[in-house]
This record gives structure tokens, C-alpha cells and sequence, in this order.
């Protein structure tokens, strides 16, 4: 590299910072959101098979 | 293309495809990289800084893709009312936004070594920054409204009307006489570059492509799991 070599090093760096941030946030978005789901579905299951028990003692 | 409209149809495609498109982006962008810095030869007139056009001129070409998918989608909304089409502009516009960014980060210091300046406001300069202007309007408008529904529309309007500016950033380098350079590779003869040059621009131009898929899918599935726990969380309250 010649004495360009900072502006280029800066380019790619900057171009590596956002697109890394992009799919990290991203990834970091659906990590949480499907930990929810899966706490909800996890909480309805427990809160139908409770149900269904009561149903069937009464 | 409206049978995938279908989010569980979208969901099951998505799941197969992602691992082969994030697969292939990251193979992409490792050997554009290793041959656009360290493989290709410098430019005879730009010398060592056209390795920064293996990232700019990528970028570049998906913030217009971008974007042009977003107006799509935008219009398949607002003529189809197909929720999909709806959440996939939402989930376009940050991309696009990014890779804007990217353009116009590169485009100056790129500019700075080779112009003497870190911006000049030509038509191509002043249209792409538009078109991030766009990007993040729609970003905001979105989600300005507190029924999801209105705000979709507002933005998808302004998506299709912003759409105007995509024909102006292509043309603007032949209509108008900028500092920026005219079109080296989208010519009707050919290409004005060097296959050893040409070979890392298009490696990292569908590494770019890939990554735009691989985050789009994501993007379309973390929104699509928002909306089934706003359900399941309403049927509950309800």
C-alpha cells in the first residue's frame, strides 16, 4: 500500500463496523424475540395441562 | 411469487435458504477481499485507492437494489394488502440504509486522495445522500403512527414516490455534468475494467447480495415472531 494506505484501511474498516453492527443487531433482535415466543408457548402449554386437570378432577 | 406470501410457506423457504446464502456471503467476501487487497493490481490513475471501489462500487449497486425491492414490496402492500410484502419493506429499509452509508463513507474517502475533497454537492453525491434521506424517512414514518397499519401505508407511499429518485442517482453521471465518473461496468459495449479488477468487484457484489438476503430473512422472521407474541399476548389480555 502507498501512502493511501490509511484511507483504504479506514474504507474497509468503516464498511466491516456497520455491516457487522447490521447483523449482529439483528441476530441479537431475533435471539430475543424467539426466546419469548418460546417462553410463551412454554407458559400456555403448563397453564393447558393445568386446565385440562381441573377439568377432569371436576 | 403470491404463494409465498403465505408466512408459514415463507418461513419453511427461509429456513432452507438461509444457511446456503450466509454460507456463500461469507466465502464471497473472503476471496473478493483477498483478491480486491491483495491479488489485483493498483490503477494506473487512481493507484492503490481502487481497492476501495471493491466496497463502494458494491454498496453502491445494493442501496439502489435496495431500495428498488423496498418499492416493490411497497406496492405489493398497497395494491395486495399482502402482510408479507409489508414486512419485508420494513425489514429493507435499514439494510439499505446501511449499504447507503456505506456508499457514501467510502465515496469520500475515496474522494479525499483523488478529487482533494471529501464531498462535492454534484447530482450523483447529492442524490445518493437523498437516497439515504429516504431510507431513514421511511424508518421514521413506520413507525409514527399508533396503528402499524397506517404507518405502513405512509411509508409505503413514500417509498413508491421516493422510487423517482433511483432512475436520477443511475442517470444523473450522463444527464448532468458531475465530478463523479460515468458508469465503467452497466455499459452497452463492454465493461471498462480489467478482468483482474472486475473479478473482486463482482466476487464482493454478490457477497454484498448474499448478506442482503441472509440479513433480509432474519429481519422478515424476528418481525414475524414479534407479531405471533402481540397475538398470543392480545388473546390473552382479551
Amino acid at each position: 500500500m502507498d501512502m493511501y494506505g490509511q484511507f483504504i484501511w479506514t474504507a474497509y474498516g468503516a464498511t466491516a463496523i456497520l455491516l457487522v453492527t447490521l447483523l449482529a443487531y439483528s441476530l441479537f433482535r431475533y435471539r430475543i424475540a424467539q426466546r419469548q415466543l418460546d417462553e410463551l408457548v412454554k407458559n400456555d402449554r403448563e397453564q393447558g395441562k393445568k386446565t385440562f386437570k381441573v377439568e377432569k378432577d371436576s | 411469487m403470491h404463494k409465498f406470501a403465505n408466512p408459514a410457506r415463507f418461513t419453511k423457504l427461509a429456513t432452507k435458504v438461509l444457511p446456503w446464502t450466509s454460507s456463500f456471503a461469507a466465502v464471497c467476501f473472503l476471496f473478493g477481499l483477498y483478491f480486491g487487497i491483495f491479488d489485483s493490481p493498483a490503477d494506473y490513475q487512481q493507484g492503490e485507492t481502487v481497492r476501495i471501489m471493491y466496497v463502494h462500487v458494491p454498496a453502491a449497486w445494493m442501496s439502489l437494489f435496495t431500495y428498488s425491492l423496498m418499492a416493490a414490496a411497497s406496492a405489493s402492500f398497497l395494491i395486495w394488502k399482502h402482510s408479507l410484502a409489508d414486512i419485508a419493506a420494513r425489514s429493507l429499509a435499514p439494510i439499505g440504509a446501511a449499504f447507503t452509508a456505506v456508499t457514501l463513507i467510502t465515496g469520500a474517502l475515496w474522494g479525499q486522495p483523488m478529487w482533494g475533497t471529501w464531498w462535492v454537492w454534484d447530482a450523483r453525491l447529492t442524490s445518493v445522500l437523498v437516497l439515504f434521506f429516504l431510507y431513514l424517512g421511511y424508518m421514521v414514518l413506520v413507525n409514527a403512527f399508533d396503528d402499524p397499519e397506517k404507518g405502513s401505508k405512509a411509508a409505503a407511499v413514500l417509498a413508491l414516490i421516493g422510487f423517482v429518485n433511483v432512475p436520477i442517482i443511475k442517470f444523473s453521471v450522463d444527464w448532468w455534468n458531475t465530478l463523479h465518473q460515468p458508469a465503467s461496468l452497466s455499459r452497452l459495449d463492454a465493461p471498462a475494467i480489467d478482468i483482474s479488477m472486475l473479478a473482486p468487484l463482482l466476487l464482493m457484489a454478490l457477497g454484498f447480495k448474499l448478506f442482503l438476503i441472509s440479513i433480509l430473512i432474519v429481519k422478515m422472521r424476528t418481525i414475524l415472531i414479534e407479531k405471533r407474541i402481540q397475538a398470543k399476548q392480545l388473546l390473552k389480555s382479551g
